[in-house]
C-alpha cells in the first residue's frame, strides 16, 4: 500500500497517481482563457514527430529566441530593450509574432524555422484592443488619444483552432537549459479584424485543418509556404465580442462584456 | 483525448470558482481557477481503500480537493 495525499491507496493506483500529476503539469497550460504575449508563457503547440507520420502536443515558450543569443540575460535584453557598453540604447524586439509575408525574406532571423520547423499554436481565442477615437465635444474633431476596447476572438462553432507557427530549440549556453520557443505567424486583417485591430490591422494566420496538416507536415516550396503563411481565415467563420477590460485578471477572461458607448462591428454572416 | 472540456462556475463560500474538465488518457482532471486570486487546484476522483474520494494532483492540497469534489459532484447529480 502506498499513500497520496495522506490517503492510503493500492501501489497501481498510486502509479497512476504519478503518472497523471506528470501529465497535468505538462498540460497546465491549456486550460488558460488567454495567453498574454508579454509574459512569455507556455504555449500548447502541435509539432510533427520525426517521421512526420504524426504530431505531438508539447508546450513552448511563446516568445522565438534566436540562435545567436546565448544566455537568458541575451534575451532577457532583446525582450526588454538594452544600452550597450558605449551607452547606445537597443530597442527591444519582439518576436512572439513573425509576419507571413516576411518569413523568408533573406537574412530574416525566421527563415530558417519556417523552412524547417513549422508548427502549429493550439487556441481557443484571442484578444486584441480596438481604438475608438471620440469626437472633441467643441470642435467635433477627433481627438489624439484613442480609448481602447479589448475584444475576445474565435471561431464560430469551434472549441480549438491552430495558428501556424514556427519553432526553435535553443541552448543557455551558460546553464545548459534547453528551450523550444515559438513564434506565431500573423498576416494582413481580414474585414473582422481590420475593425478590431484597427491600429495594426494584422491578425494570426489560422489555417483550417487540411491547411494546417499541410503547413506542418509537407515539404512545401517557398512560394506555397508563403501562401500558406500569409493566408486569411474567413471573417464569416470568425466572431468578436468585447470583454472586461481587467480581464487580464479575471477568473473567467472571455466573459463578454457590454460598452453602451461603442458602435457596434460590421459582420458578415455565413452563407 | 485531451480537450473534451466542460466549463462550469461554482460558489465556494464567497469564493466564486470556475470549474474546467479536462479528459487527460483515461482521467478526468478538474481544474480550479478561484475568484480570490489562489493558485488554480487540480483535482481527480480516486478510489482510496475502496472507497471513492477526491483528490488535489498534485498531492498537498487534500482538504479543498474534498470540498470542491463534493460540489462537483453535486453539481452532477443536479444537473
Amino acid at each position: 500500500m502506498c499513500y497520496y495525499n495522506g490517503q492510503r491507496v493500492t501501489k497501481s493506483e498510486f502509479i497512476r497517481l504519478m503518472e497523471l500529476e506528470k501529465a497535468v503539469a505538462k498540460y497546465d497550460f491549456l486550460d488558460k482563457d488567454i495567453q498574454e504575449g508579454f509574459a512569455y508563457g507556455q504555449s500548447a503547440v502541435l509539432k510533427p514527430n520525426d517521421l512526420k507520420s504524426n504530431f505531438d502536443i508539447v508546450q513552448m515558450e511563446w516568445g522565438f529566441i534566436p540562435s545567436y543569443l546565448k544566455t537568458r540575460e541575451d534575451v532577457k535584453k532583446m525582450r526588454s530593450g538594452y544600452k550597450d557598453a558605449s551607452g547606445k540604447y537597443h530597442p527591444p524586439l519582439t518576436t512572439l509574432n513573425a509576419k507571413g509575408e516576411e518569413l523568408l525574406l533573406p537574412g530574416k532571423i525566421y527563415r530558417d524555422a519556417t523552412l524547417k520547423r513549422r508548427c502549429l499554436v493550439l487556441s481557443t481565442g484571442f484578444y486584441e484592443w480596438r481604438h475608438i477615437f471620440p469626437k472633441n465635444k467643441r470642435t467635433g474633431e477627433p481627438l489624439k488619444t484613442a480609448v481602447k476596447y479589448p475584444y475576445y476572438i474565435n471561431l464560430k462553432d469551434q472549441e480549438y483552432f491552430y495558428m501556424a507557427g514556427i519553432w526553435q530549440s535553443w541552448t543557455d549556453r551558460q546553464t545548459g537549459e534547453e528551450v523550444e520557443s515559438v513564434a506565431i505567424v500573423t498576416t494582413d486583417a481580414n474585414y473582422l479584424m481590420k475593425q478590431v485591430h484597427n491600429s495594426k490591422n494584422r491578425m494570426p494566420t489560422i489555417l483550417s485543418d487540411e491547411l494546417a496538416w499541410e503547413w506542418m507536415m509537407d515539404d512545401l516550396p517557398e512560394e506555397r509556404i508563403t501562401q500558406l503563411a500569409t493566408y486569411q481565415y474567413p471573417t464569416e467563420f470568425m466572431q468578436a465580442y468585447t470583454i472586461d477590460k481587467d480581464f487580464r485578471t479575471s477568473v473567467e477572461p472571455s466573459k463578454g462584456f457590454t460598452y453602451d458607448e461603442l458602435p457596434s462591428l460590421e459582420v458578415i454572416a455565413a452563407t | 483525448m485531451l480537450f473534451d472540456s466542460e466549463n462550469f462556475k461554482l460558489k465556494l463560500g464567497d469564493v466564486d470558482i470556475l470549474v474546467k474538465e479536462h479528459v487527460i488518457g483515461e482521467a478526468k482532471v478538474f481544474r480550479i481557477n478561484f475568484s480570490d486570486k489562489r493558485a488554480p487546484l487540480n483535482i481527480h476522483r480516486v478510489s482510496a481503500g475502496g472507497v471513492k474520494t477526491w483528490m488535489s494532483i498534485p498531492q498537498g492540497r487534500q482538504k479543498e480537493a474534498e470540498q470542491i469534489g463534493s460540489l462537483i459532484s453535486d453539481h452532477f447529480k443536479t444537473k
